[in-house]
């Protein structure tokens, strides 16, 4: 199946647009523009053209379609309509041209929609023309079945629809009913009320006893399908509580992890307050022993310093000794030098001795004083040293207790980003609900065993009546007959059965299959995935190397691996090559996960499902088309259309690209 | 496949031919009405009952 073409009239910014797809590179498309310029309103046009529904829903204001230009271009009690058409060639080789317009009349300034219409006409591929088929929507239910559609016309950022679990039996049926094995179903379910009826009948066929028989059988087999319908709502009842939890846990990341983020962040907060008032309790001190040893310490240098110069002195004798003050004064009196020579008055010698002894009263006295002040001069230092020592203490704190701030702050606000958005009241919401979801789950528990044993008891009971109607020896030629008839259909009923779960179970196996080897395909790191797989009921699991089940923990990009992975084995196992359109495949990825994925999609999904090639159409921003990955994805050749808009007309133009 | 499938699956030929047609009034039921339905699936059940000899009948 392919779309060749696609024109949208008034559809919102798409007042008058054709887009031809086809041609030799129509299997690849891209449909690049910026935010805003129409592209989700492109995809929306064709699931309203094909379903009625517009962003994943069939309730939308239908006013809301209508373009702003066509309004305005309106006079009163105008009609105007809005209609978007697909031509398209379908996998038998026939084609199908399916339109659907809505029909308004301009009143009061708005449209008010007074009909619609939704046409589909096929022409076989041996070409008679076109013909109206006569129940449009059947048309589509079996050519483009809308159960399978959120799975070929999807949001890449919105892809959560993809792995939601309740949606997963809506695959299931799809793919049987796809492979004919639902009919089966539908032929099991008759061949056990036909069985049933026949024994009934033929328990009839023995007087009294046998209708007793016969009425206790229809009694057993009502009672059964009640409470086997109770089961299955109960177990859909919990298996709904099991997402919710699953729900919950994974809304906040990680219920648990989360409040004990918020208890680590209290403790945070307690030892940042407890870090600051250190730190105030150490400026305080050191403000104190600033006003108690400042003075020494202003002083200390210039005592240190005094203290310098005497050692000094003393250590390079600066001192005249040993010649002391009297030594020299008893030789000016005796008038005679040390050698014992005369010392005349006013002679160089006696000068230089009367010098001498002057400089030496005033060192000298100097250094007498010098002496007697060094004692106080040392405690004066030692105090000084003390109180800087005591100051070195509290700075010391304080670097500490600043220190420790830092490190707490910058926890506290690795916290506060992670915790962004959350607050104790939703956790412990959370909590109450994880909680009530838990309990209810255990008692659903508990009463899908009740009702098991209930179950398996009836069965008994419907057994033993069963034996007790086929022993009944009086039987009329028809009631043996009816019997007869009975035991037939039981017998086909069990062979049949066991056919519908071998059919099931290989349809299963077949989508598993393929998906997991798609997606690990896909992945460029290969090495972390264990098994993709698919239960029964079809829901996905993706287990990693270390056999824990990881699906909500993917990466984007490999979320979005995922999706292509299940759209191409849905269709390669239900031999539908139904076009997929995808809506920003690379919104929420960064650029190595763009080229990655880009690499997935040029390479990885050239699909040929019964020799035909899976149509591809991708809208994309420009920030996703970066040139990167426009490189990566013209290996495919595709054909690329530029959707621009014109702000002034509120009215998008797309263009076809020149390869 | 289904056609393969109820050849292949271990049962009486008398049953194994009886799901064959059973299975094509099955596809065939969506274009006749209800009752026409099940008055064909009771004409199956009693033609192949009829089919299905006692010692097969003896197996069950």
């Amino acid at each position: 199946m392919k779309l060749e073409s696609i024109s949208f009239k008034n559809f919102r910014q798409h007042r008058d647009v054709d887009v031809d797809l086809a041609g030799d590179t129509g299997l690849f498309v891209i449909v690049k523009g910026n935010n805003g310029a129409g592209k989700t309103n492109f995809f929306n046009g064709i699931t309203w053209c094909l379903y009625e529904s517009i962003d994943d829903s069939t309730k939308f204001l239908k006013e809301s379609l209508v373009s702003q230009g066509a309004i305005l271009g309106a006079k009163e009690g105008d009609e105007i309509i809005v209609e978007v058409s697909i031509n398209m060639t379908l996998s038998n080789g026939g084609s199908a041209k399916i339109s659907r317009q809505y029909f308004y009349i301009k009143a009061d300034g708005e449209p008010k929609i007074v009909r619609q219409n939704f046409e589909v006409m096929s022409m076989a591929n041996f070409g008679v023309g076109f013909q109206r088929i006569q129940d449009s929507n059947d048309w589509i239910d079996e050519n483009l079945p809308r159960r399978f559609s959120p799975y070929f016309l999807f949001d890449g950022e919105r892809l959560d629809r993809f792995f939601r679990k309740d949606d997963a039996r809506f695959i299931r049926d799809s793919v049987l009913q796809i492979a004919n094995i639902d009919v089966l179903e539908n032929m099991n379910t008759r061949l056990q009320q036909v069985s049933e009826e026949l024994l009934r009948t033929a328990a009839k066929g023995s007087g009294s006893k046998g209708e007793e028989l016969a009425k206790q059988n229809q009694q057993f087999n009502e009672r059964l399908e009640v409470e086997s319908k109770n089961l299955a709502l109960k177990k859909d009842e919990v298996q709904g509580l099991a997402e919710s939890i699953q729900q919950l846990s994974s809304k906040i990341g990680n219920v648990a992890e989360t409040a004990a983020d918020f208890d680590r962040r209290k403790e945070i907060i307690q030892n940042l307050d407890a870090a600051q008032k250190r730190l105030d309790a150490s400026e305080g001190d050191l403000s104190s022993w600033a006003v108690q040893n400042a003075p020494h310490s202003l002083g200390m240098d210039a005592l240190a310093s005094l203290k310098a110069e005497i050692d000094f002195a003393r250590v390079n004798k600066v001192l005249p000794p040993p010649f002391t003050s009297d030594t020299l004064t008893d030789l000016l009196e005796r008038g005679r030098c040390l050698c014992e020579r005369e010392l005349v008055d006013g002679s160089e010698s006696c000068n230089h001795i009367k010098d001498l002894l002057s400089k030496y009263n005033v060192v000298s006295d100097l250094g007498e004083v010098l002496s007697s002040l060094e004692p106080q001069l040392l405690s004066i230092i030692n105090d000084s040293q003390s109180a800087r020592s005591g100051s070195d203490v509290i700075l010391d704190r304080i670097r500490t207790a600043k220190t420790d701030f830092a490190s707490l702050k910058k926890k506290l606000d690795v916290l506060n980003a992670k915790l962004a958005g959350h607050n104790d009241e939703e956790i412990a919401t959370l909590h109450q609900n994880l909680r009530r979801a838990e309990e209810s789950r255990d008692l659903g528990q508990r009463e899908i065993g009740r009702l098991e044993a209930t179950i398996e008891s009836v069965k008994a009971d419907l057994t033993r009546n069963t034996k007790e109607i086929n022993a009944q020896s009086d039987l009329s030629e028809k009631a043996a007959e009816a019997l007869k008839n009975s035991k037939f259909a039981s017998k086909a009923l069990v062979a049949s059965q066991k056919i519908y779960r071998e059919l099931c179970d290989q349809v299963r196996n077949d989508v598993a299959n393929s998906l997991d080897r798609q997606f690990k395909d896909m992945l460029w790191k290969k090495d972390f995935i264990e098994k993709v797989d698919i239960d029964e009921n079809f829901r996905v699991s993706v287990i990693n190397n270390t056999d824990f089940e990881i699906l909500d923990k993917l990466a984007a990009g490999e979320r979005t691996c995922l999706a292509f992975a299940f759209s191409l084995a849905l269709s390669s196992v239900a031999g539908l090559a139904f076009p997929m359109v995808v809506d920003s495949p690379m919104g929420r990825l960064g650029p190595e996960m763009q080229s990655n994925l880009a690499g997935v999609l040029a390479e990885k999904t050239k699909m040929t499902i019964e020799g035909e090639t899976q149509q591809i159409i991708m809208l994309m921003t420009a920030t996703e088309y970066t040139s990167d990955v426009a490189k990566i994805l013209a290996t495919r050749n595709p054909r690329v259309f530029n959707i621009d808009v014109d702000v002034a007309k509120s009215e998008t133009k797309i263009v076809k690209e020149l390869n | 496949m289904i056609m393969r499938s109820i050849d292949s699956v271990d049962t009486d030929p008398a049953v194994k031919e009886f799901l064959k047609e059973l299975f094509l009034a099955e596809i065939a039921s969506e274009v006749e009405g209800a009752s026409a339905y099940k008055a064909r699936f009771q004409k199956l059940v009693s033609k192949h009952s009829a089919n299905w000899t006692s010692n097969e009948s003896g197996q069950n």
